[in-house]
């Protein structure tokens, strides 16, 4: 049948090259020309590329993970399912949207106000800002996904992707980075940077609390610091979590009644990190679910968390009440719904006023719980 | 399209997770595969078509193939290589003319939608290419089986054989002309027939 099939030295290396994708633009030129001729040639170059597919077939047997791929399409099938769920969503990202075009323009009219032109060679930035008592969900321009916690902030020059990927976090977040070798994705918290190439990691980094913990789930981080000579190639590996406590610490009057209050606003405390193997990543990433799993978290620290997803404030009337532990899952909650439970499991009474609730002790209870207490 | 393939799109189509399941499983290393003749890393490739997937889930009221099944996916995986190549700025030569030509020449012509709308057709074709490549002249099979079956660039086979690139891509051109050749007939033959 190949009779009339012709074919010279230059055009036989363009296929192959064209075939294993490394090709040039030269390459290109000469494989259409040599298409142009003859009709035929387009089925032949189909043939050869239906051996070539065909024979990598073994090793992508090899490379493939069909049952891990499946189970992890599976988990993202099921997060979209609920109708309700969706809905929330679409619902914050409109909320997040309002946010960034506000932002946007602001920024845009400061520019124009300030510099009248030159718009184009300064980057811009674009913010996104989840506020306390909601969550939101952006995707970045590399594709990219990112859960942010309520009351964090999410920064970037508007040049993101196409010279870097970098990223300034204020809060908490959960990425699903987008592999791309040549451009690292960097995360920069006030004194970590996390740099991945493609993962998924949770990164909490909140101004108010004095370590920035960083989680990794899948893949492999690297934790660098601005603030201090961390080793040169600091790794995490799945499932560990690194606790950096910072340089910098900012103590709040009204959080911290307790502590002595002198010493407020910034105090300098000798940073240092510690890694912690094999964490349950559950508990510590279900904060973007609508399933939230508490594990052993004490209530003062639930109160916090509490607080940003509700947009309340919490008063103790007794530091002590923050020593008990609780653990649990939440589903969709109200949070009456989870103080009554609270209360169910500890000797504690509440008041719910407007923004704020009192936590006090509950004497009658206080007798039975007594030994069980923490501390 | 063939009654099991019907019959299948149509339990997807009512949501049935089971059914996607086994369409998923028949499927995705082949078109993980393909898509990585356009992506050429393995990362990428699965994520294209695992986002593929995610979609079909997601608008599977809309489920709906004419012809072939097989051929559906590949042109779907097919078109968002070409949606990543193209946004892949670092490659901008890496997509021809002739990428978009075949696009719907794979899309049109029966040769190429059918050789694996069958999948025990294109278990067979696999077969067929490894038994033609063990009969291939000893340097020429060698070079295409890093190649090919151990994912090597020509650089590297190069180096590991102590030969030039060029000797290397010519082996590779050989290697696919003679496998074509052999098998051709076969090809068209299994096509007529099915």
């Amino acid at each position: 049948m190949n009779e009339k099939f012709q074919i010279n030295k230059t055009e036989e290396e363009a296929i192959v090259n064209y075939l294993s994708g490394d090709f040039s633009e030269n390459d290109s030129e000469i494989l259409n020309n040599w298409l142009m001729k003859d009709q035929q040639n387009q089925l032949v170059l189909n043939q050869f590329s239906v051996i070539w597919q065909m024979s990598n077939l073994k090793q992508a047997y090899n490379k493939i993970d069909t049952h891990k791929a499946w189970n992890e399409l599976q988990n993202r099938m099921n997060k979209w399912q609920g109708k309700s769920l969706k809905l929330q969503w679409t619902e914050l990202l409109k909320i997040a949207a309002i946010f960034v075009i506000a932002l946007f323009l602001g920024g845009l009219g400061y520019h124009f106000l300030d510099k009248r032109g030159d718009i184009i060679s300064e980057p811009l930035f674009v913010e996104y800002f989840s506020p306390l008592g909601s969550r939101s969900f952006v995707q970045l321009a590399d594709g990219s996904k990112v859960w942010l916690n309520a009351g964090s902030t999410l920064k970037y020059q508007n040049t993101f992707g196409t010279i870097n990927r970098e990223i300034i976090l204020s809060g908490e977040a959960f990425f699903e980075v987008k592999k791309n070798k040549d451009l690292p994705f960097v995360v920069k918290t006030s004194e970590i940077d996390v740099i991945a190439l493609g993962t998924k990691f949770n990164v909490k980094a909140y101004s108010e609390e004095k370590t920035i913990e960083t989680t990794l789930i899948e893949g492999s981080v690297k934790l660098e610091s601005n603030s201090v000579k961390l080793s040169d190639d600091l790794f995490l590996k799945p499932n560990e979590k690194a606790v950096f406590t910072k340089k910098s610490q900012t103590v709040e009057l009204t959080a911290d009644q307790q502590q002595n209050i002198s010493q407020a606003k910034t105090e300098q405390v000798k940073p240092k990190l510690e890694i912690i193997q094999s964490v349950e990543p559950e508990p510590i990433i279900s904060w973007k679910e609508k399933r939230w799993v508490i594990n052993n978290e004490k209530l003062g620290n639930l109160a916090v968390k509490l607080e940003r997803r509700y947009d309340v404030n919490f008063i103790f009337d007794n530091e002590v009440l923050k020593e008990y532990t609780f653990r649990g899952t939440l589903e969709d909650e109200t949070l009456e719904q989870i103080m009554e439970a609270i209360k169910l499991s500890a000797p504690v009474k509440y008041v719910i006023d407007k923004k704020t609730v009192y936590v006090m002790a509950d004497g009658k209870q206080m007798e039975k719980f007594k030994n069980l207490m923490m501390k | 399209m063939n009654d099991i393939e019907a019959g299948l799109a149509k339990l997807i189509q009512n949501g049935d997770q089971k059914a996607f399941e086994i369409l998923f499983k028949t499927w995705y290393p082949r078109l993980c595969a393909y898509a990585f003749n356009y992506t050429h890393q393995w990362e990428t490739a699965e994520d294209i078509v695992k986002d593929f997937f995610l979609a079909l889930w997601n608008s599977r009221t809309n489920f709906e193939v004419k012809t072939s099944l097989g051929g559906y996916l590949l042109c779907s995986v097919k078109n968002l290589c070409v949606n990543y190549i193209q946004r892949d700025k670092n490659r901008k030569f890496s997509l021809l003319a002739v990428d978009v030509n075949q696009l719907e020449f794979d899309c049109n012509e029966p040769f190429t939608d059918d050789y694996l709308n069958n999948n025990l057709f294109a278990h067979e074709l696999e077969l067929r290419i490894h038994a033609e490549v063990e009969k291939l002249p000893v340097q020429c099979r060698e070079i295409f089986k890093l190649s090919r079956f151990e994912g090597h660039s020509h650089k590297k086979i190069a180096n590991l054989l102590n030969i030039s690139e060029n000797t290397v891509k010519v082996q590779i051109y050989r290697a696919i002309k003679t496998i074509k050749k052999s098998i051709f007939s076969i090809i068209l033959f299994i096509w007529l027939f099915s």
